[in-house]
């Protein structure tokens, strides 16, 4: 659904990803890691039609991302950026329903715009705290229903730049699990991460990016055996497996 | 909803009570009789001043709420992004130079302004919020160090009027360009309104805004020339009105919450009763003495918003 043919692509001065092919397809869930300033954002954005100015070909749907009409793109993919900061009195749902907004040409919401808000709320549970503003949540909260804003969009792509930042624990892994059944049902979603545990459990493929380029594209467990592994991470992350054998993370010594 | 009636409400109110206050009590049933004196003054002086008040209120409002949103920054007003000061040069050109239609000087410096930022922001590739406020600081103090090197120069009578034109005040207007005033402004109102779900989505960021299928580029470049028009010519009309544009919209978000769709119908409503209300306090509260709008207006809005953002902490803490 999203192919990748030699985009390379730059941050003023910076070559922040080069010559980087890859391809997705529906039903993938795939974590994106590497360190700070690897490219995660820098791919997510372009893949999301945000950086015009890339080189190299960047197709979705077998068309150029940037030929795509913004709302044409938006029905199809959805992206959340990383730091959003609503500081304006929006309620929750105010801010779910603008997920509808590539859907809808009336001034207000439908009763479709409705069912799909409710569900995106359900699913990241934050239709406990609907009613209050947004701009009075707390940090993980406000992740969770910028989430549900990108699912309301019902896209058949999710491209997430760090869904789990700020977010507990549980949420964190009832958010992954959520992503991965919904995966099941042939969504496909790019979800940039640090959390490798997380990523081990939860998604199919890992894309491990360092300065621009891809370095490991392979499975959790494959990635974790990669002897070039440690080459990006150091020592102070120490792959291994659970006593159940998953792929599974140490750290420090 | 029931705050965009109360709104209709308040401009109700506001229209049918402000022509009546002023120096020199007016008898309703004598004008209503159609007695051609307090007729005339009624129509010609009170009702057309109100509706300039209320027209300009209501523009300086909206487009202050729109720069509030599209900006991300609430300390916007209609002259952060700079074609108001321009308005401002070229009125106190036209002054200095003796011209009659200090308006029409009004109009050129606003349109020479917003021609000089368009021309700049079409060979950048993205119009941010960030550039656009950069551009109009830089312009605001350029057209300001002109506007006091002209007062300097300035003789004793072009001094005063060039002083009273910047304070802003609104005053008796004959209803021939009071109505174009109108009919130009009534479209580009309409506009920013229809915009309304646009302009929720710019708050919260164009990132955000360009991933919901929102063409952020040419929403920026409709909001920047829309919101500069309705403050260019209110501007060209009152002189450069403190306050409004700040003051009502953030009072308006307080009771509304931040849905533009609600936010800025009730912006433009309750902006032109409010300026109408505080012109007819300026022109009653010392009579004989018409105290022109622009100080009205600042001397209520400082105190005001302080005293908003004292009660804004108070609730959230």
């Amino acid at each position: 659904m999203i192919a990748l043919q030699e985009v390379t692509s730059r941050r003023g001065n910076i070559l922040a990803l080069e010559s980087v092919t890859l391809s997705f397809q529906p039903g993938e869930f795939v974590a994106l890691a590497g360190l700070n300033g690897a490219g995660k954002s820098t791919l997510l954005e372009t893949m999301a039609g945000l950086l015009p100015g890339y080189a190299g070909n960047c197709l979705v749907d077998g068309r150029e991302v940037r030929a795509w009409s913004s709302r044409d793109l938006a029905r199809r993919l959805s992206f959340l950026p990383q730091l959003v900061a609503a500081r304006l009195p929006f309620s929750v749902e105010q801010v779910v329903l603008m997920g509808r907004h590539p859907h809808c040409d009336r001034w207000f919401a439908s009763t479709e715009d409705l069912r799909a808000m409710e569900s995106a709320m359900a699913l990241t549970g934050c239709a406990e705290f609907r009613a209050r503003g947004f701009h009075t949540l707390s940090g993980g909260e406000r992740q969770r229903v910028l989430l549900a804003a990108a699912l309301a969009q019902q896209p058949r792509a999710l491209l997430l730049d760090e869904p789990g930042a700020f977010v507990d624990l549980p949420h964190q892994v009832q958010i992954f699990r959520m992503i991965r059944d919904l995966c099941r049902d042939g969504l496909l979603c790019i979800a940039a991460t640090h959390d490798l545990n997380l990523a081990a459990t939860y998604c199919g493929r890992l894309v491990i990016l360092d300065k621009g380029g891809v370095h490991i594209d392979a499975s959790p467990a494959a990635a974790f055996d990669d002897p070039s592994f440690p080459q990006v991470f150091g020592p102070a992350v120490c792959p291994s497996r659970t006593p159940s054998g998953r792929p599974w993370l140490w750290y420090g010594d | 909803m029931r705050w965009l009636t109360l709104a209709i409400g308040a401009v109700i109110l506001t229209f049918t009570i402000t022509p009546w206050i002023g120096p020199g009590a007016l008898d309703p049933a004598k004008v209503l009789a159609g007695d051609p004196l307090d007729r005339q003054i009624f129509i010609q002086f009170r009702l057309s001043r109100t509706l300039l008040a209320m027209t300009a209120g209501g523009c300086l409002s909206l487009a202050g709420c729109l720069f509030q949103a599209m900006l991300r920054n609430s300390l916007a007003t209609p002259y952060t992004l700079g074609v108001s000061s321009g308005a401002a040069l070229g009125a106190v050109v036209f002054i200095c130079v003796g011209m009659p239609a200090i308006w029409l000087g009004a109009v050129l410096g606003a349109a020479l302004v917003l021609l000089i930022v368009l021309g700049f922001a079409l060979q950048q590739k993205q119009l941010s919020a960030h550039a656009l406020i950069l551009a109009g600081v830089s312009i605001n103090s350029v057209c300001s160090a002109l506007i006091m090197l002209l007062h300097s120069f300035a003789g004793f009578t072009q001094s005063f009027s060039i002083t009273s034109w910047l304070i802003g005040g609104v005053d008796t207007i004959p209803f021939a360009p009071l109505a174009l005033f109108a009919a130009f402004v009534i479209p580009v109102c309409a506009f920013v309104i229809w915009q309304a779900p646009a302009w929720n989505l710019l708050a919260v960021g164009e990132y955000w805004a360009a991933a919901r299928g929102a063409s952020v580029r040419r929403l920026m470049f409709g909001g920047y020339v829309a919101g500069s028009l309705l403050a260019a010519v209110t501007v060209s009309l009152t002189g450069p009105i403190g306050f409004v544009g700040l003051l009502v919209p953030h009072l308006v978000r307080q009771l509304t919450g931040a849905d533009h769709r609600i936010l800025l119908p009730c912006s433009l409503l309750f902006g032109a009763s409010f300026l109408a209300v505080c012109d007819a306090f300026g022109r009653s509260i010392l009579a004989p003495a018409d105290l022109p709008v622009g100080v009205i207006t600042a001397l209520l809005g400082g105190p005001g918003l302080v005293w908003m953002i004292r009660s804004q902490h108070a609730r959230n803490v």
